[in-house]
């Protein structure tokens, strides 16, 4: 059976809205998070991966079929949503504390949040609530995490879920 | 063209055939090799062939190439002597690092993960230095997984050239983009091909071929090396390296400079391969880089004569340069 090459379009209008949902959520506007965003669409997959593009790799991605990859990888949409990827948030992560919040390990945490193991609130620097880009004591970025609050008895415990972590790139990177 | 290929024959007759003698099945057998290969080594090395034996038996130190689109070197280094790492630098590549002590694998460090460097053995790191990358170039990597040299080109230009990398495995290509991704790049695409069937409607102006071999040259490293390819394999693999070095001086324009390369000491991977392809192409140079530690490319082997351009090549050998063994040539379109 002929299996249809990847290619490279432009995004839907949808696809558009859950970009700038994502980045509003983090509180930046959508330039920041990518300014020409296209997907690489590979016929009846389960998902597709986004990408940030120039005009001179738009021009040349186009040239050819069995296209894999195209510039800066933004991350990968599927029926779920939006799911950024680990570039993003090395992109974003200098934006950290000046135009959004962000978490902040440390340097155990950090080890266990590169396990892609959740992190107790003992090694949380800075809690943030909900999705943002997790840093290192050093304010490098470490990968894309989800903070949250656990009611106990007597009081509530915040810890930060990876969601990608570096160690991806040992783990599955390949 | 009929000549060509009567030549053609006649040479590899000479070439692909296994003479081995006594003293090479002797040798062969005390160091685990094929014969054929040993015999080789004596033809071409005389006395040295031992040394050559030797020094694959000394296992590769673990090397480093800094990465300084996203860091310093001198930060690097910093970070890596407190977690307990001893590195020295290597004089002849600019970012790269021996490590002579490390506490734990420098593939699981957080300065690895976040993209600081990149293991890469000298002799590959020596290909692109050679190579000297162009910034703004249009540069395609014709053999590109898992992304050492890709990763080098972009990191050489600032991420300016635009680059096209080609690889067909599934696998290999998932970690190219990895790699690539992780050293923080973004100025690529990534075709999954095999580069022979590649559809290029422009020249590019440059080209990097480090042609699938048999890994002669990677015996320090991986000893299956010794008795993995067969005669009737070398061969095969010499066709797919001519196919592919012709491929690659098609997609350069005039000026445009393909460097070849073979992880192999084996001629046949090497001097053979350039001296097949340069005799139908008159208008293609071959340019000795200065400043390296290269050995001279052998002009003959038995009885056949290469090409005057292949002197231009230089090579690489774990008993000289203390490296993998490697043919390196770097050659540029004229006409």
């Amino acid at each position: 059976m002929q299996h249809e090459a990847p290619r490279l379009r432009h995004l839907t209008e949808d696809e558009l809205k859950m970009l700038e949902d994502f980045s509003r959520s983090l509180g930046v506007r959508l330039e920041a998070v990518v300014s020409r965003p296209y997907a690489i669409e590979v016929p009846e997959g389960k998902y597709f991966d986004i990408f940030d593009i120039t005009g001179a790799v738009e021009e040349a991605a186009t040239r050819f079929s069995s296209l894999y990859s195209a510039g800066f990888y933004i991350g990968y949409i599927d029926r779920e949503g939006f799911h950024p990827g680990l570039p993003l948030a090395q992109r974003l992560a200098s934006k950290c504390f000046i135009l959004m919040d962000c978490a902040v390990l440390d340097e155990h945490g950090a080890k266990v949040f590169l396990y892609d193991k959740e992190v107790d609130e003992d090694h949380i620097v800075k809690f943030r609530e909900g999705l943002s880009v997790v840093l290192d004591t050093l304010l490098e970025p470490l990968g894309w995490g989800i903070g949250s609050r656990i009611r106990l008895k007597s009081r509530s415990v915040a810890r930060v879920k990876p969601v990608k972590d570096l160690g991806w790139y040992l783990r599955r990177g390949g | 063209m009929s000549l060509d290929k009567h030549e053609w024959e006649k040479g590899d007759e000479l070439i692909f055939s296994d003479r081995s003698t006594p003293e090479a099945r002797r040798l062969a057998e005390r160091y685990g090799y094929l014969p054929y290969i040993v015999e080789r080594y004596l033809e071409l090395l005389g006395g040295e062939a031992e040394e050559l034996l030797e020094a694959n038996e000394e296992p590769m130190p673990e090397t480093i190439r800094c990465n300084d689109f996203k860091i310093s070197c001198g930060e690097l280094e910093a970070r890596l002597g407190e977690a307990g790492f001893e590195i020295e630098r290597v004089p002849f590549l600019p970012h790269g690092y021996i490590i002579t002590k490390a506490p734990i694998s420098p593939g699981a460090t957080h300065e690895y993960l976040k993209g600081y460097y990149y293991l890469q053995d000298p002799g590959s790191m020596l290909v692109v230095y050679i190579m000297r990358p162009r910034p703004s170039a249009t540069i395609l990597d014709m053999a590109a997984a898992p992304g050492g040299k890709s990763t080098q080109i972009l990191q050489l230009t600032r991420d300016s050239a635009l680059l096209i990398a080609v690889e067909p495995k599934r696998d290999r290509v998932r970690a190219l983009r990895s790699n690539l991704q992780r050293m923080g790049f973004s100025n690529y695409i990534i075709i999954k091909s095999d580069a022979r069937n590649l559809k290029l409607n422009v020249k590019v102006d440059q080209v990097l071929l480090d042609a699938p071999s048999s890994g002669e040259g990677i015996i320090r490293k991986d000893k299956r090396r010794k008795t993995k390819t067969a005669l009737s394999d070398l061969k095969r693999i010499h066709y797919l390296q001519l196919e592919l070095l012709n491929k690659a001086l098609d997609a350069v324009g005039s000026g445009g400079s393909v460097t070849y390369a073979a992880c192999s000491t084996a001629v046949e991977e090497g001097e053979y391969v350039v001296h097949k392809v340069l005799q139908s192409r008159d208008y293609v140079a071959t340019e000795r880089p200065a400043g390296f530690p290269l050995s001279e490319a052998f002009e003959e082997y038995r009885g056949v004569k290469f090409d005057d351009r292949v002197k231009g090549c230089g090579r690489l050998f774990p008993h000289r340069q203390g490296t993998e063994g490697f043919f390196i040539c770097n050659m540029r379109r004229l006409g």
